[in-house]
């Protein structure tokens, strides 16, 4: 089984993922490295604290340049970038997958830790670890299940498949909400995040969130937002996950759907779909016009086939969609995550 | 027993517009109680309470036998976990009962010795307050807690020797201090209460000095953590231009700043009980930054000392961040607005009942006005009654007033005791944004 991808830290003791501030591994114990210090952008001196103020000038040096990347395969990455004008990224982004299992499943995460909350990276980066752990966990024991011979028999129905799937989802936000509730140190603002996660088994996709990250469904046969933004017409969010959320009358919601065509599921902040908030924006800049106009002149007869393949990298599509909202201002933090989804038959 | 949890809070309009240097900001701390079946050691000090009794010539007749039956009361009321003695105040401070704990044969005795106080002598207060600090040395891990009572101003050869004791007993107790009657002298009392930590009131007639001892007492029952510091650290190039209480009175602790290192410093905020709130108003000025730059400017930590130990129990920030949007850095907060117009609504009381004094009655009435009009604006209606007692007001909105032609002496005094008591506005729940 591959390891679970919560960030590009991992204990030298056992690999287990670790989080931003760990300072010792939640796992085995082992100390954590120190970071190297970073100096500070004013003054110089080696004193910024976690949030990047310095100790001795007290103005507040970026931090976080190195934007996170995950890769599972060429069909699945995954990219966190601070943006232009933050300076911390308080989204978190995980990626999961079961590279044993067949059909083939994956899970995504996105989380953009709420701006007006205190210590909201922690918030963004606890709950994406605890969603994909719970997932992690769930969905194999569901896969180990004797039901599993249902799923590789394909006998079992869909609506089956899409209440199991919903019902990882929403323990594995309960989980989040208990574990960000946590943070709290009896402040007002407590420590707070949105999440959107997915997860995909064959042709099923679910889709669980709370906020204003999105998901979307993007194809050339036609592509749609899944999920409807938790916030007001003022941008305020009704939903969120925290100790001030109360997920008994605000509770998450969900979306399934099949995926009978190729296409891609994109999950991402508001630091992106801000810039492009509809579905077609999004695909064009995966598909830039131009690329699939000149492999439509190569060979008119087959123009759908030859648009589609052969396809990049999803390594590089998330930086194009980062270098995207880069290039508009970058005024939050951008996050996206997105899986290829491959029909022979499309 | 209790457990208390303290949280701080801060209210600013962290954007300045290019150039801009100066930081205000409110901090808000409150302290919140929750019973614990199995408490852990020591989350409730013992309380020390020491009663000084001003037994000069002047206190004679009904003033000492209210004072008598006063004490008495406030004798029975303390908790089974405090101790306390009793000071007599003329030429000197006579112990007349030594820290004693607060056991129904201590009270009984106590308040045997109490019935014998007869008044004669002059006012020496350094030496009551001197006699105190003796008897507060004996529990160093009590909450030290004193009231001093006086009908008379202070002997004017004392002045020195009050400002040496005063010194040497800051941090050492908090004292409250009350005038019986109007032949006192508010700033005198203020003078030592400010030092000490403590409140100041009027009392005009012995009558209601029962009810007061009993307020005071109750206050210092509850409260069951000993000291609690406010920790300010700064930038290299900041300067804390001030540090005042605002809520629910006007203390300015920026003298009383106690220097760590070039960039922090503790100021006292005394014994608290665990269901209390206070504002803090911290003015910061800062080394401009430039356009987009973000600034910690101050960070503000609580820090409770016990046996001891210090133990940091809460923090807030203060940020300065620099804009070129007029909209955002001309904008006032509000908790920061209220606590401004509070301060200018004592200082106008102030300088309204001194320019009266000095006979200058258009300065009077111009002050008291704005004053009226303040405390109208605020909602300090506690305030705004007292007002009413000197002036006649026409139009509050506007600050139309006029001087009232008899004024009571009892009432101008109570005024200017009570004018830093402040109002706070409601706090609204924040948003996610």
């Amino acid at each position: 089984m591959q390891t679970l991808q919560i960030s590009s830290d991992q204990c030298s003791h056992c690999n287990s993922g670790l989080l931003a501030g760990d300072r010792f591994c939640e796992t085995c114990g082992t100390p954590c490295p120190s970071p190297s210090p970073t100096a500070c952008t004013h003054c110089g001196a080696l004193a910024l604290d976690t949030e990047g103020f310095c100790q001795q000038c007290g103005l507040r040096s970026p931090q976080g340049d190195e934007p996170l990347q995950l890769q599972l395969s060429l069909d699945c990455a995954g990219l966190s970038d601070r943006g232009l004008q933050r300076y911390l990224n308080q989204d978190a982004i995980a990626i999961l997958a079961w590279p044993d299992t067949q059909p083939e499943s994956w899970g995504l995460v996105v989380c953009d830790g709420i701006g007006s909350s205190a210590r909201a990276e922690q918030a963004a980066q606890l709950a994406a670890a605890t969603v994909g752990e719970s997932l992690q966990a769930s969905l194999q024991a569901s896969f180990q299940d004797p039901l599993q011979k249902q799923f590789q028999a394909q006998i079992m129905l869909p609506q089956t498949l899409d209440s199991l799937l919903v019902g990882c989802l929403g323990r594995s936000l309960d989980q989040a909400q208990q574990a960000v509730a946590h943070l709290a140190q009896g402040e007002a603002n407590a420590p707070a995040t949105t999440v959107v996660v997915a997860v995909i088994r064959d042709r099923q996709l679910a889709v669980g969130w709370l906020g204003d990250s999105r998901a979307y469904w993007l194809a050339a046969q036609g592509s749609c937002q899944l999920t409807q933004d938790h916030s007001d017409a003022a941008h305020r969010l009704t939903r969120w996950l925290g100790a001030d959320a109360d997920l008994h009358q605000y509770p998450p919601q969900f979306v399934c759907r099949e995926l009978l065509d190729s296409g891609y599921v994109l999950l991402c902040s508001d630091g992106l779909w801000n810039y492009a908030p509809e579905p077609e924006q999004l695909w064009q800049i995966l598909h830039p016009p131009e690329a699939a106009a000149a492999a439509a002149d190569l060979d008119a007869d087959g123009a759908r086939d030859c648009a589609w393949a052969p396809e990049p990298d999803t390594a590089i599509l998330t930086q194009r969609l980062i270098d995207f909202a880069r290039s508009q201002g970058g005024h939050d933090n951008i996050s996206a995550v997105l899986l290829r989804i491959t029909h022979q038959s499309a | 027993m209790t457990q208390t949890t303290f949280s701080a809070e801060v209210f600013q309009n962290p954007y300045l517009p290019e150039q801009g240097e100066e930081v205000h900001a409110i901090m808000t701390v409150t302290s919140s109680g929750e019973a614990v079946e199995h408490p852990g050691p020591a989350s409730e000090a013992p309380l020390l309470f020491g009663l000084i009794c001003d037994v000069s010539g002047s206190m004679g007749g009904a003033k000492i036998l209210a004072a008598r039956q006063a004490m008495t009361q406030a004798i029975e009321l303390l908790p089974p976990r405090a101790s306390f003695f009793v000071i007599l105040g003329s030429d000197d401070g006579k112990v007349l009962v030594p820290t004693t704990p607060a056991s129904e044969a201590g009270k009984a005795s106590a308040i045997a010795h109490i019935r014998t106080i007869t008044a004669q002598g002059g006012t020496v207060i350094s030496s009551w307050l001197a006699a105190s600090q003796q008897e507060f040395t004996k529990q160093p891990q009590a909450i030290a807690q004193a009231l001093l009572l006086t009908d008379g101003q202070n002997d004017s050869s004392d002045e020195a020797a009050l400002a040496q004791v005063l010194k040497q007993c800051e941090g050492q107790f908090q004292c409250h201090c009350r005038g019986v009657g109007t032949g006192w002298h508010v700033k005198e009392l203020k003078a030592i209460a400010t030092a000490l930590l403590g409140s100041t009131d009027i009392i005009p007639e012995p009558a209601q000095m029962v009810a007061d001892f009993q307020a005071i007492l109750g206050q210092a029952a509850r409260q069951t953590i000993r000291e609690i510091k406010l920790r300010l650290w700064t930038p290299s190039s900041t300067e804390v231009v001030y540090c005042k209480q605002v809520s629910p009175e006007i203390v300015d602790l920026t003298d009383k700043a106690l220097s760590l290192t070039p960039q922090s410093r503790d100021y006292p905020t005394g014994a608290w009980s665990s269901c209390e709130s206070r504002d803090y108003h911290f003015c910061l000025r800062v080394q401009p930054g430039k356009v987009g730059d973000e600034m910690l400017a101050g960070r503000a930590s609580l820090v409770s000392i016990e046996d001891g130990v210090e133990t940091k129990i809460a923090e807030a920030k203060v940020l300065a961040i620099w804009t070129d949007d007029e909209a955002r850095s001309t904008k006032i907060d509000r908790h920061v607005a209220n606590a401004t117009g509070q301060a200018e609504l004592a200082d106008s009381i102030q300088q309204g009942l001194e320019a009266r004094e000095r006979g200058n009655l258009e300065a009077a009435t111009a002050k008291l006005g704005r004053a009226v009009q303040l405390a109208q604006a605020s909602g300090n209606e506690a305030t705004a009654k007292l007002l009413r007692q000197i002036v006649e007001v026409e139009d509050a909105a506007s600050g139309t007033v006029k001087l009232r032609r008899d004024i009571a002496k009892a009432d101008a005094m109570a005024l200017e005791t009570r004018s830093t008591k402040t109002q706070r506005i409601q706090l609204s729940s924040p948003g996610k944004s």
